[in-house]
Parts: C-alpha cells; structure tokens; sequence
C-alpha cells in the first residue's frame, strides 16, 4: 500500500462527517462575538456544550467507598482500582457527604464542592486554595494524564457520572477540584480543575 | 437573515465539512469537534476582515478550534442531562457520538486515535486541506521539518495498523 492509498483510505472514511450548522447560525454566533471585546469569554462557552445522559435511580442509600463489583445503588459510590486508579460514581447530585474523606483517603488529594446559583465555566476557588502554577497547556496535558482522557471517562456514564482518576499521575503538591453544579430541573454540570494542595484546600 | 460578511458563506459551505474532519480526526470525539468547529467559524465571522486575507482560512479556523479545546480543558467540565431527553438512550446504545461507527470506518479511527496527537493533526491537516508541509507547519506552529518527522511516523504507523483491513476490503 502506498501512501496515496493510504491517504485516500483516510479520507474516504470521513467521507459523511458533515457539519450540519446552518450558516445563518454561525452568523448569528459571529455578532456576539464581534461585540465581544475579549475573545476569552467565548472560550469558556465551547467547554458547557457537551452533554451526555444519565440514568435515573431510585431510592438512593447514602455514598459509601466499596470493593470492586459492588452492585448496590448508592448516592455514590468510590471505588479502588488496580494500578493506582480511583473511580468516583455520582448518582445523585447534592448526596455528597464522605465523598470527600473517601477519595482522599483512597489517594486522591481532592476538594469536592456542590455550588447552587449561576453556574460558572471558571469558579473561583475558595481562600486558601490557590490554582497550579503552569501553563494551560501543561495543565491541559496533566489534566488528561489524571484523567485518562475525556473520552475513557465519558464512556462510562450510562448509570451515573463515572470519573476515574489515576492517583499515580497527580504530582506531589497538586490536588483536585471537583465542582458539582445543578443548572437547571433537568441539567447539571461538573468541572474539574488542578489546584496547589494545602491544608485549606485539599486536607 | 442576510450574511452581511462578503464571502464568508461560500468559504464556510466549501471547508466546513472537511474543517469539522480535522478536527474530529484530531480531538476524537465528534460532538466536541462540532462545538469546537461552529465556535472557530463564529469567530471566523467576527474576524472575517482579518481571517479572510489569511493564506488559508481553513487552516486558521482549525488551529483556532484546536487552540479552543486547549481551553476547555484548562478547566474540565461536562454538563449532564437528566432522564427523558433521549440522549441516556443513545448512550446506552452506545451511540454517543464520542467514536461515530456509522460514518467512520472503525479500524481507521482506532488507528489514527492511537497516533499521538501531533501526528494525527499533521495527517489531518494534509489529507482535508491539502496543506503542503509549509502551510501544516504554520498551521500548528512548529518547524516544517518536525511536520515531516510526524508524517512519516505516522504514515508508517497507519500502514502497518491498516494494511491487513485494506487488503481484506479489497478482495
């Protein structure tokens, strides 16, 4: 196989990946920002589109940290995996009581909030707990590396959010900022960002 | 309502597709590449004075959503929906966007996704915009040579994943 056919393959493959936004919608997009006198703002706009689904749960016990394989129903549930990877399972949204002490006490340097009112793209963290001191690109990379990547986590939001962290990846002096953000009856958010870990911040 | 950018419609309907594919090739996950792309064609718009004299706007566009991701991942977030929207079904489905198995050919996606991203951008970049290996470095902002380096990596790293399942589709 050459390269042109290899190209070509490619580029076959993609043949009915199509955008389906009108430009009429673009346009009307392209005069906010115009009106816009940072550009930084519609930046924060891009991370609130994805949406994923949840499944609905009933009678829902309080979190609790588990073994592997336990099928119980709880608000939520922290679960150790092999090789340094923590799992936290959301089932319910303001149910987060000991979820903070569970994940610590499983490695991970974490500060679990549950913020009500106008949900932000960019919170701010509380005194004391100040934000890493890295590019966004490093944090950005660093993020992913903890992560394991946005798609691996997505993928496991069929019964609950389903975040796994890998603890090995979380250098020393860093922690975790975990938001959980109701935004409407029907939506609501999470968000993550990397802080310095502190006494005030993470425990 | 009228586009009162002259232009800007004819160059969004003839690289909006292959736009969306580079970033879709790059990023992985479709629903993301959507948002990223429609958010760096509004910005497009509202810079088209400046982005319509650019050597290649394609090019501009895509480095503008890939930088946009950057971004968005400087602070992760996700919002969920509740039950009865329709989108748990597809997630149970497994149809939630993140690898499209209806449209992209599985073994092609697996195996541009296990390059490294530079290179799955240098590939993108050359096979939907056609960009030369000049205009890929500018577009990514590295040196031209580095742009070689990663095309060749990856193109032998995609034969030797593809070449099995192209000869198997061409019997």
């Amino acid at each position: 196989m050459n390269d042109d056919q290899l190209l070509t393959a490619v580029r076959d493959s993609f043949a009915e990946v199509r955008l389906d936004v009108p430009v009429e919608q673009t346009a009307r997009r392209g005069r906010v920002l115009r009106g816009r006198s940072r550009a930084y703002r519609a930046a924060g706009l891009v991370g609130a589109a994805a949406i994923a689904g949840v499944t609905a749960v009933a009678l829902i016990g309080p979190g609790r940290a588990v073994p592997s394989g336990s099928a119980r129903l709880d608000a939520w549930t922290v679960t150790k995996g092999v090789g340094g990877t923590v799992t936290v399972t959301l089932r319910q949204l303001l149910a987060v009581t000991g979820l903070q002490s569970a994940l610590r006490a499983d490695g991970v340097p974490v500060r679990v909030v549950v913020r009500t009112g106008m949900p932000s793209s960019d919170p701010t963290p509380p005194s004391g707990c100040r934000r890493v001191t890295m590019s966004d690109v490093a944090n950005a990379n660093l993020q992913e590396k903890i992560l394991g990547g946005a798609h691996a986590n997505m993928a496991a939001f069929a019964h609950g959010i389903a975040i796994t962290f890998d603890s090995r990846e979380i250098p020393a002096g860093v922690g975790i900022d975990l938001v959980i953000q109701p935004l409407s009856d029907r939506h609501f958010g999470w968000s993550l960002d990397l802080v310095q870990a502190s006494p005030a911040c993470t425990g | 309502m009228s586009i009162d950018s002259a232009g800007f419609a004819e160059f969004y309907q003839a690289t909006r597709d292959d736009c969306l594919r580079v970033v879709f090739a790059s990023v992985g996950d479709r629903p993301t590449a959507e948002d990223l792309v429609a958010e760096a064609f509004a910005r497009a718009w509202a810079r088209w004075h400046t982005v319509s004299r650019h050597p290649a706007p394609a090019a501009w566009v895509v480095r503008t959503a890939l930088n946009a991701r950057v971004s968005w991942w400087r602070r992760y977030r996700r919002e969920v929906e509740l039950p009865g929207s329709g989108a748990e079904t597809a997630l149970l489905d497994g149809t939630d966007g993140a690898l499209d198995r209806s449209l992209v050919d599985r073994a092609l996606m697996a195996a541009l996704l296990r390059l490294p991203a530079r290179q799955r951008e240098v590939v993108a970049l050359r096979i939907f915009l056609d960009l030369d290996t000049a205009g890929t470095a500018q577009a990514l902002g590295i040196a031209p040579g580095t742009v070689t380096a990663h095309l060749a990596r990856a193109m032998a790293a995609l034969r030797a994943e593809l070449s099995g399942v192209i000869e198997q589709e061409q019997r």
